[in-house]
């Protein structure tokens, strides 16, 4: 009981530090920071469009989000879910430019489920037979896919009718279908619900993941019990790529309907992060890429409206996030003083 | 704290869904409205400027607006409109491709009557959001769309670059002058081609050397390029290569020949080499596009303004005068006023050759 009181008050703290701090910020930014909450507010739930747009941009985080926590959980330490993410986007373009109707659809989110996966067994190999950093592959990984996706939109991808560095717009056949139009709600929403679904009953409920999750506590007494650590950080690296390859899928297919640069929004980066706020749960991913979502959504309206830089929502998530951390710090200590 | 976690969700569920009602039935509401109102659709923000009531105008750039250049040349438009008019008005800068059409949806859904996008990459996200919000204008500036919400207003640049072409044509010794462009689109091949023909009606066998930097920004790209081409003996350089063509103009600076500008009056920043620079004046052009819609004049189409819009015009020479010859100068001006009254036309080429 005292411990869930204590995470309520938790859980206070950190919100009215995160709303002092954002007063302040606004204020800087010589704005009334009631108007602006109230803005942000109105962005969210002023209209429907602000209120299915938190959940469409939650959809790649929830994707790699949940990668990173199932990477996280074996003590693989995934930082490549931005390269994952670009080289899924890449491969289901491939696929939905040549392939169409439903057909489409399920080959490029196969087609790209596998090849953010191999982009990340490529670091798990690295790690098993060479023991390099996974952290360093993965971030060097990023800049090759990212690249890859650069020269793909400028040559043999390039849209022939124009100039702009961007594939061809592919088939309405192979578009995931919209849940309310007019608003951007597509159907990879359900099918990152489904994701996490998926992912907890293989953690919590199969043998596979009960041994990815001991490798994760204690690789040595995994080994010492006959489970084999190579494999199951190989098994979680490449589900983990794979999940971040369906944000760049589910991207393109839905959103943008072409392949193009920078449509990641550097969700596989923001990952880490709600990878670290959710604890690496499959439903805390859910919760906190809502979150997330939401104060983009809020900060963007706050921008447009007022002119507000929405740079103040990213210093206040990285401040959530360091306070999310020091309070392991607090009841770190208080364990070592009792 | 599984609990916890359990009922947080089902609170947001239950949130969402009242939520999802409440915005649904609204949105049934405004689609019956469209509905009944797709006669008059397009008088709509021109009935609410009759009844002096103020409109809604919001500015997209992909840059910041106070970049001394493209996108503040918008922001200036948009301040002019609400000083001039009163509008209300909005601004996002440094807007991705990717995120344009929700930068569009967001306006458009806030009850924006204009909303603008500066550049030509904003064309299919303007008629993509343009088909779901038939109430709102989408002007593009420098694309090549339109429907019945959106129209693009093209600004005849390719005038500017056929009189620098003349220019550094008469100005040239070595018969060998150069053009940085920076990434190759429609609305700046068609500069580069302008300048091309423009030297070419001077002096058909001039050799006209040009060279893509592929940034909007990387002076330093466009300062190596002008150097090599410098070395290969080019003494005029021109360039309609936004911040990057800064560099351009340093390169010329420093080999000690002449430049022309582009964009605004870049006297400044080289005032013994740059003779003079093709200045798009976009909040003219902004204040047309705002005046259109407001007098119901609206078409969506494709609107092309030049010099004879004063949306084209060519800086002074400032003391550079005295080193172009009084018959060039002449010549100039004459061309100028046949191309505002009409007479002459500048072939507008947008296919890279």
């Amino acid at each position: 009981m005292t411990d869930k009181k204590e995470k309520v008050i938790q859980g206070l703290v950190i919100a009215l530090i995160t709303i002092a701090v954002g007063t302040v910020l606004i204020m800087m930014s010589n704005a009334n920071p009631a108007e602006a909450y109230a803005n942000f507010f109105k962005g969210i739930f002023g209209n429907l469009n602000g209120f299915c747009e938190v959940f469409v941009k939650a959809t790649p985080l929830i994707f790699t989000g949940l990668g990173c926590a199932v990477a996280f959980r074996t003590g693989f330490f995934n930082i490549g879910a931005e390269g994952q993410f670009y080289v899924g986007a890449l491969t289901a373009s491939m696929v939905a430019l040549n392939i169409q109707g439903a057909a489409g659809i399920v080959l490029a989110l196969a087609a790209g489920f596998l090849a953010g996966g191999v982009w990340a067994l490529i670091a798990a190999v690295f790690k098993a037979k060479l023991g390099i950093s996974e952290i360093i592959v993965t971030i060097m990984l990023n800049y090759i896919a990212i690249n890859l996706v650069g020269i793909a939109v400028r040559t043999f991808l390039m849209d022939p009718a124009g100039s702009v560095p961007q594939s061809a717009k592919f088939d309405s056949s192979v578009w995931l279908p919209q849940l309310l139009p007019p608003t951007r709600l597509h159907a990879g929403f359900i099918l990152a619900l489904v994701s996490v679904a998926v992912v907890w009953f293989l953690l919590e409920k199969t043998t596979v993941g009960y041994e990815i999750k001991v490798v994760g506590f204690n690789k040595r007494a995994a080994a010492c019990n006959g489970i084999s650590v190579m494999k199951n950080i190989v098994i979680s690296a490449f589900l983990s790529g794979g999940l971040a390859g369906m944000a760049g899928v589910v991207e393109v297919l839905a959103i943008q309907k072409k392949l193009l640069e920078g449509i990641s929004s550097n969700c596989g980066y923001t990952a880490v992060l709600i990878a670290l706020m959710a604890g690496n749960h499959p439903v805390g991913v859910i919760v906190a890429s809502v979150a997330m979502a939401a104060m983009q959504v809020g900060a963007n309206t706050m921008q447009r409206q007022l002119g507000v830089p929405s740079a103040i929502v990213d210093i206040l998530i990285g401040l959530v996030v360091l306070l999310i951390l020091a309070k392991g710090l607090i009841r770190r200590k208080k364990v070592k003083n009792a | 704290m599984k609990k916890i976690v359990a009922m947080a969700l089902s609170l947001t569920m239950a949130v969402s869904m009242l939520t999802a009602c409440g915005g649904g039935s609204k949105e049934t509401k405004a689609e019956t409205k469209a509905e009944s109102a797709a006669q008059t659709t397009a008088e709509s923000a021109s009935e609410k400027a009759a009844e002096g009531e103020t409109l809604k105008v919001a500015l997209c750039v992909t840059g910041a607006v106070n970049d001394m250049g493209w996108c503040q040349s918008a922001y200036d438009g948009l301040k002019l409109l609400e000083e001039k008019y009163g509008a209300e008005i909005a601004y996002t800068e440094n807007i991705q491709a990717a995120d344009m059409v929700a930068a569009f949806t967001d306006y458009a859904a806030n009850g924006y009557d204009i909303v603008i996008g500066h550049g030509f990459q904003f064309g299919d996200p303007a008629l993509e959001v343009g088909a779901q919000y038939p109430d709102t204008k989408f002007i593009c500036v420098e694309a090549d769309v339109s429907s019945d919400n959106v129209a693009s207003y093209v600004m005849k640049c390719e005038e500017g670059g056929y009189i620098e072409g003349i220019l550094a044509a008469h100005m040239t010794k070595s018969n060998k002058i150069g053009f940085i462009g920076p990434i190759e689109g429609a609305s700046l091949i068609k500069i580069m081609n302008g300048f091309e023909d423009g030297a070419k009606s001077v002096n058909p066998d001039i050799e006209v050397q040009t060279a893509w930097t592929g940034s909007f920004t990387d002076t330093a790209l466009a300062k190596e390029a002008a150097q090599a081409m410098i070395d290969g003996g080019v003494d005029f350089i021109a360039h309609d290569a936004n911040e990057c063509g800064n560099g351009a103009i340093a390169a010329a600076q420093e080999a000690g020949i002449y430049a022309t500008g582009d964009s605004y009056d870049q006297h400044e920043l080289a005032p013994e080499t740059v003779l003079t620079s093709s200045m798009y004046n976009v909040p003219v052009l902004i204040e047309a596009a705002y005046n259109d819609i407001a007098n119901g004049e609206f078409k969506g189409e494709v609107k092309y303004l030049g010099m004879a819009e004063g949306v084209v015009e060519m800086a002074p020479y400032y003391d550079m005068e005295s080193v172009i010859p009084e018959d060039v100068r002449k010549e100039i001006a004459e061309l100028i006023e046949q191309i505002k009254s009409g007479e002459f036309v500048v072939p507008c080429d947008t296919t890279a050759r």
